[in-house]
This record gives C-alpha cells, structure tokens and sequence, in this order.
C-alpha cells in the first residue's frame, strides 16, 4: 500500500510517498507556508508514474504548527481522502519531532509575541505525548535551565539559537525528518469516514482576538 | 458540464454544484457568523479555522443535494483571487486536492467575476454584451462596463468604505441583528426617509465615483447624539442616502457610456428600496433592469461555478499552482479598483 504524507507545519513542506514502511518519494521545499503543496504532490505521483487512485492512505501533520500551513495541509489531506474514499492517519508534530531523541527533552516552538510553546517529554518515541503549553520566553527557559536532568533541549525551528546558546543540550530541527514522519504515522490511528470530515489541525491558543474574550 | 464551485472568500463557506453555468442543482452556504459577531466584525483567522472545519461537510452536502458524487464532476471552480487570503487558501486547497484526485479541469476565478456572472446564470439569452454592472457588498462597491466574457472597464468605484460595509456598521451601532442590512430594511419600512438630511457625498460629481465614509460618520454621529432617536427614522433616512448615491451613479454612467441593459450584484442587491428605486429610474430612461435570484447575491459557490463554466470556454483551465490573492486585478485588462498599494 502506498501512502501520501504531507507535512506542512514549519517552514518546510515536506511531500511524501512511502510503499509500507519504506520511502520511495521525497519532495520537501522551503518557503510560504504550503504555497507549492499541490505541485509537490502531483510531481511526486508523476515521476513515480503513480495516479492519485493509486494510493491507499494519506497521513498528514496536523500540528500544532504554522496556522496557514497547517489549514492548508489538513483541508488538502482530507479532501484527498474523501475524494479517493481511503483512510487518513493524523500525525502530531510533537510525536514526529522527538521522536529518536534521547529523553527526558524539551520540545519547544516559537510562538511569537515573546511567547513560546513547551512539553517536556519523558516516555519513549510513539507514546502518547502530553500537549503543549504555552507561556513567556523567560518562564519556559528559566524551567529548561534549571532542569538538569534533561537531556536535550529541542527547538522545532531555529528562533531560539541566540537565547539558548551555551546550552549544550540544544539542538534545531529545521523540518520533521521523512524517517520519523515516516514511524510516527504507522502508530497513528487510522481515520475513516466522518472521523476524516471532522479533522482539525491542533491549533495551541485561541486567535488574538479570542483571547481575553474567553472565559 | 457539471462544475462544482467553491467560494471561502470571507465569512461564509460555500460549495455548490452547477450544470452548464445556467442549472444550480445545489448551492450550500455555511456561514459563520457566531463565530465573528462577538469580535464587531470579521476576524481572518477564525474566518480560516471555520473553513478548515466545515469544508469536508460542505462539500458532501453540496454533492449529495445535487445527487451526484465527485466521479461525476467535470471540473472545480474556485475563488483564488479578491478576499482574505488566510480564506480563500482553504477553499483553493481543497479544490486542487478534488482537481488532482478527480483528474478534471482546476478554474481559478476572481470572486469578484462570480459576483458578475451571478446575472448571467440562466440570463445569457436576454442578457447582452456589452451591460453596465453594479456589485454592491461588504468588500466591494463598483461599476463596471461587461464588454464581453472576462474583459471588463471599470466606470467607477468607492474610495473608501464599501455600501456593504456601512450597513453593517450603521446597524451594528444600532444593536440590531445579523445581518445588519436586512436589519435596516426591514426597521425603515416604518420610519421617514426625508426625517434626517444625511449627506450623500460626490453625488453631483460626474464621474461614477463613489465615497460613503462621511455618511457613515454622519449616520454614526446621529445615533451618538440622541440614544433615544427614532431608529426607523434613522434606518429609513440613511438607507435612502445610499440607495440615492448607488441610483445617480449607475443611471449616469449608463447613460453616458451607453448601456441598455444594468445588473446589480452583491449582497446589497438583496436590499427591495434598492431595487425599486433602480428599476424606476432605469424604466424612465428605457433601461432594463437584471438582479440575480435571492440565493447568488450572497458569497456563494454556485456564482463561483457558473462564472468558469463561461470564462473556461475563454481561457481553459488554470494549472495545479495557480496562486491565491487577497487583491488582484481583475479581468483580460488587469482592472486595478484598489488603491495601488494592495496589488503587490
Ligand atoms: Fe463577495
């Protein structure tokens, strides 16, 4: 079988095609988010002389992540997988980003505004990771500093050099690596019929405007 | 040929299936407007997030209402360009997902070109180039020369907020209910509209310019001075002042270039004193009048459809990487009717 990943939560889109569990396509392009998405995917079918109805599952990143990339990347996932009625695997940034790193780590993004979102995660790859949170720069790296049995510090972008530096624990992951997109998705549920429909991305906070309007 | 259309351009999600650009067989519109009224006007992220949330729904609503599946479809028609640009890519995403899946032709179609088409749906016959049109909405107020299929002069436009726009702020002032022209219709049936003398900005300028923003301050000052002023009175007296601007306008510009045949577009088209009043001043000058059915004034995909059944036989399909724009120009002849610095 194969599969279609799509991943287009940083400033990375990453187009996937894996047959079982190996790659046989790999398109990944930097820039907007998303912005050449479909392309990447209808080059990767044709070179692999592939028709869309030749796919048996689409997996996707569904975040958390870039807010236009992770609209785009989920609303073109699940309407390939209504249209060519197939299953559609959600994939968790976070599961994909730590997944073959050493534990305890601290996974971190930018979530601009002098904010940052944070996990600590000290299971091993494909168990449930708890969700993020978010708070000040100062809060969350005054935390990572002072955890000293940490192991790695890991930033999902790399905003975050300048303010680590002289932690020897950090380390950037410019994009999620098709290896660990690839092992992460095969321990991700298998989505069908309205469960497909109803899929979001994991958006972290409210809009701005919701904010403080929420109560 | 049946295309199925999609328009996420601002606060409504909409998909519609439509045969021959004339035959809407369903036209399904989710709007948001819950998601939006606490924050006093449309919020572009949560406009996307809606989208994303409800696309895969509405677009299976809009195939099963039409009795067919996505096997069937001839083409995908999309909004791509005009709107906010965190919307319209959730529309645009899907829509090349169906292209590339389906194998059928991808149409990217500036929304404000759907709004035009809406008159032309089931109308090609009695309705002929060249027409005068005016596109009336929340985003938009514009007259427009139709020349012939895509190609279009722009006779006039606001410089600054849209006839659309107003109402809303008018009766969102007013604490009145959504939407807030229909709102405004329906308190001045009982109100005078010669109570207040609001201002109706460069109506005696002959070109067909357009400029509501010192009668919203003046309608917005109104309502500030005396809180217990008769609303109907205002509704009736400033809903007069638009209705006269948009008429003078249209009615000189069609005269002075010539066309015969006028349509209205947009969700102001909706307003009755509107249409009455156009259609009178367009009898006495032996003009004909055309407005689009209740269900294509709206944003919807079934305007978004039947405008690339028409422009497809024109310009053939777009390619899968066909870009998404919150301002584009519009038409063979790159109309600019926004200032110069929103096309970048
Ligand atoms: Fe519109």
């Amino acid at each position: 079988m194969r599969t279609l990943i799509i991943d287009t939560s940083g400033q990375f889109t990453t187009v996937l095609v894996a047959k079982e569990t190996n790659l046989i396509s790999a398109s990944i392009l930097q820039g907007r988010p998303a912005e050449h998405l479909h392309e990447q995917v209808q080059t990767s079918l044709s070179s692999l002389h592939i028709k869309p109805s030749d796919l048996g599952r689409i997996a996707v990143v569904v975040g958390p992540g870039s807010w236009t990339g992770l609209n785009i990347g989920v609303t073109a996932a699940k309407t390939f997988a209504q249209v060519l009625d197939i299953p559609l695997s959600p994939i968790s940034t976070l599961d994909a980003l730590v997944a073959g790193h050493s534990k305890p780590i601290w996974a971190i993004m930018n979530a601009g505004r002098g904010q940052c979102y944070y996990v600590r995660c000290t299971c091993f790859t494909h168990d449930v990771q708890p969700a993020m949170a978010v708070a000040p720069l100062d809060t969350v790296f005054n935390q990572i500093r002072t955890d000293t049995s940490a192991v790695t510090v890991l930033e999902y972008g790399n905003t975050f050099e300048n303010l680590l530096c002289g932690d020897h624990r950090y380390q950037s992951a410019a994009r999620l690596l098709p290896e660990s997109l690839i092992s992460t998705m095969n321990q991700s549920p298998l989505l069908e019929g309205d469960a497909i429909k109803l899929l979001k991305p994991v958006y972290l906070q409210p809009a701005l405007a919701e904010r403080g309007t929420i109560s | 040929m049946l295309i199925l259309g999609i328009d996420t351009s601002c606060d409504d999600t909409g998909a519609a299936v439509v045969r021959d650009g004339h035959e809407v067989l369903s036209n399904v519109i989710a709007s948001q407007y819950k998601a939006h009224d606490r924050f006093g006007g449309v919020v572009p992220v949560i406009a996307a997030r809606e989208h994303t949330a409800k696309i895969s729904f509405i677009l299976e609503s809009a195939l099963e209402e039409a009795g067919i599946s996505f096997t069937d479809l001839d083409a995908v028609a999309v909004s791509h360009h005009q709107g906010l640009l965190l919307a319209l890519v959730v529309g645009v995403s899907a829509a090349k997902s169906i292209a590339l899946a389906c194998d059928i032709p991808l149409i990217g179609i500036h929304h404000l070109e759907g709004h035009i088409y809406s008159n032309l749906m089931g109308r090609s016959k009695v309705l002929k180039f060249p027409f005068l049109c005016l596109t009336v909405a929340g985003g938009h107020t514009l007259l427009l020369k139709v020349v012939s299929h895509g190609t279009y002069e722009l006779l006039g436009h606001t410089r600054d907020d849209a006839a659309g726009e107003v109402f809303d702020k008018v009766a969102r002032h007013l604490g009145l209910g959504h939407p807030g022209g229909a709102a405004i219709e329906k308190l001045a049936e009982k109100g005078d509209p010669e109570a207040y003398n609001f201002p109706r900005p460069l109506i005696n300028r002959t070109d067909g310019e357009f400029s509501f923003s010192g009668l919203k301050t003046a309608v917005v000052a109104a309502i500030d001075r005396n809180p217990n002023l008769n609303k109907a009175d205002l509704c009736a007296s400033f809903q007069q002042a638009v209705v006269d601007l948009l008429v003078s306008k249209t009615i000189r510009m069609a005269g002075e270039h010539q066309l015969q045949q006028i349509t209205l577009a947009g969700g102001v088209a909706l307003n009755s004193p509107l249409r009455t009043a156009l259609k009178h001043a367009a009898d006495d000058h032996g003009y004909q009048i055309f407005t689009p059915c209740d269900d294509l004034c709206m944003d919807n995909g079934a305007m978004v459809a039947g405008a690339a059944y028409f422009l497809y036989k024109e310009r053939g399909p777009n390619p899968i990487g066909i870009d998404t724009r919150a301002n584009a120009p519009l038409g063979s002849k790159g109309i600019r009717y926004r200032h110069d610095s929103k096309y970048r």
